[in-house]
């Protein structure tokens, strides 16, 4: 069963058509990663599955139901939720007030503090800096709230866009780690996002390749890490 | 609630205070009142371009609506007042209390108005459509002869034939005619009671979790509509509340002055509160309060160069760019974050 179907989805901005029918599927529990060059539209896909961008056609399905016309926060809280790109943490509140705006369409406000202690639990370091701005936060910090943040809404599809940007090799390393972690522990599904298609593909189930707003190729990880293209494109082979 | 408390005894504290306001030399009077109404506007604008980080450049504009719509009500409907609510000084205070309501909810719809369809686009849309507002508004009330036009408005003729009019129409001039002048309610406890109250409107606001809304719209637009907050909402409440204050300083403007003319409300004015804001250090209440008390007082001892004025401004504003970006007190100055346990 997938939990995301993307079917020929085209998006604009103005005349610049970022995404040319794209088709894209999500197996349920999976980790599907999703690479390609700069400008390639990974960001622009992301974003329009948030429903931040509206699609000029094609439709976005989530567990077999059509999301393609809801608000932000209706895809949050029917499951989905992002780490943006560049991290975007706010960085005039708190580490734990950024964490509380990730839950903040969520109902059950009672049992945040769970929810809390579930982060701290993938990433200890932010626990020692709750009451500190977010701004003041290292770029790897940020990152790890980033992603905390984008549980909090409790995700059953969790959309990361570029994690390892600007990020030093060890802590990708940590960081990605904990990722698989994750999906592995709760069985959150996750698509990622990533220019380093060396780690992404080492983590991934299934990957897409993505060109000019075009997917390319696609297969299970494995493949696509051996396919001479990919080896030649982005593995700086 | 401590809270509560604590804003009851300010009010008291500005009642008090107004007792013997009265001995007060009428010069350090006036400076005195307009230091109020600055500080509302300041605050007010604050709430919009300090806590929000959106871009108003038109707060006269909501001023001057709430000025003119509340003191062409004190005047035009003054029969109407006196017999509803007598003279005394009972009948006075709810007089203005629905007058000040007049020209704040009037400035509050023309928010709404103003607001709502730049507020939907991120970006700089909304300094240039509120810029062209108070444009808009000011040439329209040149041009309004029921509030004088660009000779300003002190009041209203009544005539016996039950026309009513700002100034005299040369075929009237033998009907005879009662003229309501525009009543000086405004003194300093009802100038002060605002300041009390936009402050603690803020305070609770912001330690709220709309407060929190706000500063996260204001750090990122985009990562706070991807956690599901409607940033637009966010926008609109912070934006029409300052136009709400800004229409209640231009009523008590209006009922203090007694004559209001449309270039009390130009640009000029504008870029004064901006000033204000910017000075004060955004989204610093107290920074700003001081800068609303420093810009008004100010200018009285530069009397002799008041042409300068904008120079001025535009200086104080280069020289805080290089030597406190932040604002003089631009510390990330977040009210009242105790009683969160309640
Ligand atoms: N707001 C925008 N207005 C106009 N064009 C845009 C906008 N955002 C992105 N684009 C264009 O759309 C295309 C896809 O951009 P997108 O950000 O989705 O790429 P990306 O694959 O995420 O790249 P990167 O790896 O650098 O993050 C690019 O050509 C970009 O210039
Ligand atoms: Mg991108």
């Amino acid at each position: 069963m997938n939990i995301l179907d993307i079917k020929n989805l085209h998006v604009n901005y103005g005349a610049i058509k970022a995404l040319k029918g794209i088709d894209l599927h999500v197996k349920d529990k999976s980790i599907v990663t999703l690479i390609g060059a700069n400008g390639a539209g990974k960001t622009t896909l992301l974003r329009t599955i948030s429903s931040l961008l509206k699609p000029v056609s094609g439709e976005i399905l989530f567990h077999g139901k059509d999301i393609t016309n809801l608000s932000p926060d209706k895809i949050v809280e029917t499951g989905i939720s992002q780490s943006p790109e560049g991290r975007m943490i706010f960085s005039n509140l708190t580490v734990k007030e950024n964490l509380e705006m990730g839950a903040y369409t969520r109902k059950d406000k009672h049992n945040l503090k769970d929810d809390l202690d579930f982060v701290y639990e993938f990433f200890p370091r932010l626990k020692e800096r709750l009451k500190q701005m977010g701004g003041t936060l290292s770029g790897g910090e940020q990152q790890m709230l980033a992603i905390s943040r984008a549980l909090m809404s409790k995700p059953k599809l969790l959309l990361l866009d570029e994690p390892s940007l600007g990020i030093a090799p060890l802590l990708v390393k940590s960081i990605f780690e904990q990722i698989v972690e994750l999906n592995k522990k709760t069985g959150i599904t996750i698509l990622l996002v990533e220019q380093n298609a060396n780690i992404a593909l080492s983590v991934a189930d299934y990957g897409y390749v993505m060109e000019t707003g075009e997917i390319i190729l696609e297969g299970d990880a494995k493949s696509l890490s051996q396919n001479e293209e990919v080896r030649k494109a982005y593995l700086g082979e | 609630m401590k809270n509560k408390l604590l804003f009851l005894s300010s009010l008291v504290l500005v009642f008090i205070i107004n007792l013997f306001a009265g001995n007060i030399d009428p010069y350090y009077y006036t400076i005195l009142i307009y230091i109020g109404i600055n500080i509302i506007l300041a605050s007010s604008l604050n709430l919009i371009n300090g806590y929000t980080g959106q871009f108003s450049l038109g707060h006269a504009g909501f001023m001057a609506i709430g000025a003119y719509l509340s003191v062409s009500f004190s005047t035009y409907f003054a029969p109407f007042f006196i017999e509803s609510f007598g003279q005394g000084i009972f009948g006075n205070t709810i007089s203005f209390i629905i007058l000040l309501l007049i020209g704040g909810i009037a400035a509050a719809i023309a928010g709404i108005i103003v607001g709502v369809p730049s507020l939907r686009l991120k970006g700089d849309y909304l300094a240039i459509t509120t810029l062209g507002f108070a444009e808009i508004i000011r040439v329209i009330i040149q041009s309004l002869d029921v509030v004088g036009a660009s000779q300003g408005f002190r009041g209203a003729y009544i005539f016996e034939n039950g026309m009513k009019a700002a100034m005299i129409p040369a075929d009237m001039s033998s009907v005879p005619y009662v003229f309501y002048s525009v009543p000086k309610y405004t003194n300093f406890f009802w100038t002060f009671a605002f300041v009390v109250i936009i402050i603690f409107f803020i305070s609770n606001l912001m330690s709220s979790s709309y407060g929190r809304g706000f500063l996260a719209v204001k750090d990122d637009e985009i990562a706070a509509e991807s956690m599901g907050v409607n940033t637009t909402k966010f926008k609109v409440i912070a934006f029409v509340s300052g136009a709400f204050f800004a229409g209640i300083a231009g009523a008590l403007y209006g009922h203090f002055n007694l004559y209001i003319n449309p270039e009390d409300f130009n640009f000029l004015k504008s870029v004064e509160i901006v000033v204000m804001v910017i000075l004060g250090g955004m989204g610093s209440m107290i920074g700003v309060i001081i800068a609303a008390v420093i810009l008004t007082i100010l200018p009285e001892f530069l009397r002799g160069i008041s042409e300068y004025r904008m120079i001025i401004y535009a200086l104080l504003l280069i020289i805080m760019m290089l030597l406190r970006p932040q604002g003089l007190f631009g510390v990330q100055l977040r009210p009242g974050k105790k009683n969160k346990n309640k």
